[in-house]
This record gives structure tokens, sequence and C-alpha cells, in this order.
């Protein structure tokens, strides 16, 4: 399932898959992995890309 | 194996130590830490391909020793161990760039790309001459100096899945 809110969270902040991916340590396919559904991040990285976005786990990768 | 040739093959390992020595302190030296670095998707994607490559290393044993048992020598032993584990290597290497797992986070592509072509046309130029002059040949089987045939046919398939990974990479940021 497409993690459309890490989508909006990245675009909201002005940020590229790439800055972001560069800012938590990871390629910029990972991050387009995990905004295309295609990887599950390991909460470890969830943290990182919560903190680095300024959002919550819940907010960003809680399904309802 | 002639005296010759078990002295080249022994000469080849140790420069290509000498090699990967020097290349991965220069590697060292300028990313830290940092030069073999994967994140976690690519260590999982590198160990499934590491699978598929043994597999396929065992899967190709499995088959050059069963044409043996049947009579059809294509290769000597020797020859058909390091062609599996070549194919292997090769089985492993794709399987890691169709996954963006064979790069490190901070490889250097275009060095990457140079050292390829380098490879390539050292192994694919000595593989030619030996080619010509019928030398691969011996008794009707392939002998050890396919090898070289064979490396750089690897080379080339690994630059080309790369190039074209890139590619399809490319297009997909763009669209």
């Amino acid at each position: 399932m497409k993690n459309l809110r890490l989508k909006a969270a990245r675009a909201a902040k002005d940020l590229s898959q790439q800055a972001l991916a560069d800012a938590v340590g990871v390629s910029r396919q990972t991050i387009n992995a995990i905004e295309k559904g295609d990887y599950n991040p390991t909460i470890r990285l969830c943290i990182a890309i919560c903190k680095e976005l300024d959002c919550t786990l819940d907010q960003l990768f809680w399904e309802e | 194996m002639t005296m010759e040739y078990g002295m080249g093959v022994t000469a080849g390992i140790v420069c290509a130590v000498i090699f990967l020595a020097i290349t991965t302190a220069v590697k060292r030296g300028v990313y830290g830490q940092k030069a073999c670095e994967y994140d976690e998707r690519q260590t999982i994607a590198r160990g499934k391909a590491y699978k598929i490559g043994m597999f396929t290393i065992c899967g190709c044993n499995a088959l050059f020793g069963l044409l043996h048992l049947m009579g059809i020598g294509i290769m000597d032993a020797y020859t058909a161990m390091l062609t599996s584990m070549i194919i292997g290597i090769g089985a492993f290497a794709v399987t890691a760039i169709r996954h963006d797992a064979y790069q490190a986070l901070h490889g250097n592509m275009r060095r990457w790309y140079i050292l390829g072509t380098i490879l390539f046309l050292a192994n694919l130029f000595p593989s030619a001459g030996v080619l010509l002059s019928g030398e691969m040949y011996r008794d009707g089987k392939l002998h050890a100096t396919f090898l070289s045939l064979l490396l750089a046919i690897l080379w080339g398939i690994l630059m080309i899945t790369q190039f074209l990974h890139d590619r399809a990479l490319q297009r997909e940021e763009e669209a």
C-alpha cells in the first residue's frame, strides 16, 4: 500500500527523496520504495524519518 | 596444469590481493568507515542475492558434474568449477543491481564504470588472442584460458545491467 502521507509530509518540508534519504542515511531508492509501499522499513528508520519530517510515527506510518 | 601456468595463477592472485588492499585503503581514507555502507533495504536485498548466487553455483556444479558423468565433457573439472563460481557471482551481482543493492551508498558510479571497462578490455583482448589461436580448446574440451572470456562477458553483462537500471531509475525520477 502506498504511503502517501510520507510523500505529503516530505513535500510539505520541500524535501526531495534524495535530500530525505541523505538526511536519514539511506539510498533514494529506499525512500522511493517506502513511499510506493514496496518496502516495510524498520522502526529505527521510521523514527529517523519522523524526526526529520517533524512528524509522529502515528501520523506517517499508522494504518487505520 | 603446467608449472608456468601455476605460477601465472599465483602471480595473478597476489596482484589482485595487492590491488584490492590499495583500493580499500584509499577508499577508507576518503570515506572513512562509510566506504562500503549499505542501508537496511539494501542489506536484505543483498542477502537474497547471495542466496541466489550460492544456489546458482550449486546448480552449475551439479550440471557440469552430471554432464561429466554422462560422458559429455564440455570443459575440464578445474575450468568447470571456476566457471560455476563466475556464473554464481554474476547471478549475485545482477540480482543486487536490479534491487539497487550492488553499489554502496557512497559508491562512485563513474569510477565503477571506468574500472569495469578496464577489466572488460583486460579480459577480452587476451581471450580473443587465445580464441583465434585455437588454444581455448584442448583435447576437445574448454581449457582454463576460457575463463578470461567468461570474465569479459561477466563484466559486459554487469555494466549493461547497471546502465539499463540507471536509465530506468532516471526515467522514474523524471516521471
